[in-house]
């Protein structure tokens, strides 16, 4: 149960950041067509990082303060719980708000974007900032993983 | 959802009042304590405050501020509000960790 939630939450994070990069390409040189995808990956990428956002939180409310964490403090490497669990668990919070920012953007500037060269700049760098974050989300995940990998291999 | 100076304003304020309820919650346990007692953990009361105040005030910044034309001079300021919300935490927990 334990695996499969963190599975799932970061299979949703991870998606929503190819989502977010599908946004970026469509934008690079966006026509009416490349606009109403990435438009449809954007919502996409909007609901997967709200999915994640709770398998995340329930797992982590639920069995992580528990049952890892512990662990993770007694172990070798107690620094991935107390930087990277920590630092994690709250600037994930301000991905869903930018994501649902710029589903906003490309919702009420559609048409703009093909003549307007800000308002396409504007998007993509909310893409950029947006991948940035996914990806130290995924990198933090990893390092937590191998904190408790390590203390359970040490006996803590 | 379609005034983007509000939502950008809005989207601004809840990274600040993470980053600030973030490092004050660790510094005070009392305040910790309280934000678990309201939901039953710290963090489902922060996802909570940034969820509502989000709503909130995107619904009266919207009525109250005039759309933005220059939709990249606000995505700058959001932008870089999250970056320095970002290195604030992720600063703030090695500085934790190592003294």
């Amino acid at each position: 149960m334990v695996s499969s939630l963190i599975a799932i939450h970061a299979f949703l994070g991870e998606a929503g950041i190819i989502a977010f990069i599908w946004v970026f390409i469509e934008l690079l040189n966006p026509s009416k067509e490349r606009v109403n995808r990435a438009k449809f990956a954007a919502l996409l990428g909007t609901i997967f990082f709200l999915l994640s956002w709770l398998s995340g939180g329930y797992y982590y409310v639920q069995d992580y303060g528990v049952n890892v964490k512990p662990v993770i403090k007694e172990g070798p490497q107690p620094w991935a719980h107390s930087i990277f669990t920590e630092t994690k668990e709250h600037v994930f919070l301000f991905l869903p708000f930018l994501a649902i920012l710029t589903l906003s953007i490309l919702k009420k500037y559609d048409k703009d974007l093909l003549k307007n060269n800000n308002t396409k700049k504007a998007i993509l760098y909310l893409c950029i900032i947006i991948v940035i974050i996914g990806a130290l989300m995924a990198g933090m995940g990893y390092l937590i993983s191998t904190g408790y990998r390590t203390a359970l291999e040490a006996g803590a | 959802m379609k005034n983007i100076k509000s939502m950008s304003i809005s989207t601004i304020i809840i990274i600040i009042i993470t980053v600030i309820l973030t490092i004050w919650a660790d510094l005070s346990k009392p305040l910790k304590d309280f934000l678990a007692s309201l939901s039953g953990h710290h963090w489902v009361t922060k996802s909570l405050i940034a969820i509502i105040l989000f709503i909130f005030l995107n619904f009266i910044l919207s009525k109250s501020i005039n759309q933005e034309k220059n939709v990249f001079h606000e995505v700058k300021k959001v932008i870089w509000t999250t970056v320095i919300g970002i290195i604030t935490i992720s600063g703030f927990y090695i500085l934790h960790y190592l003294i």
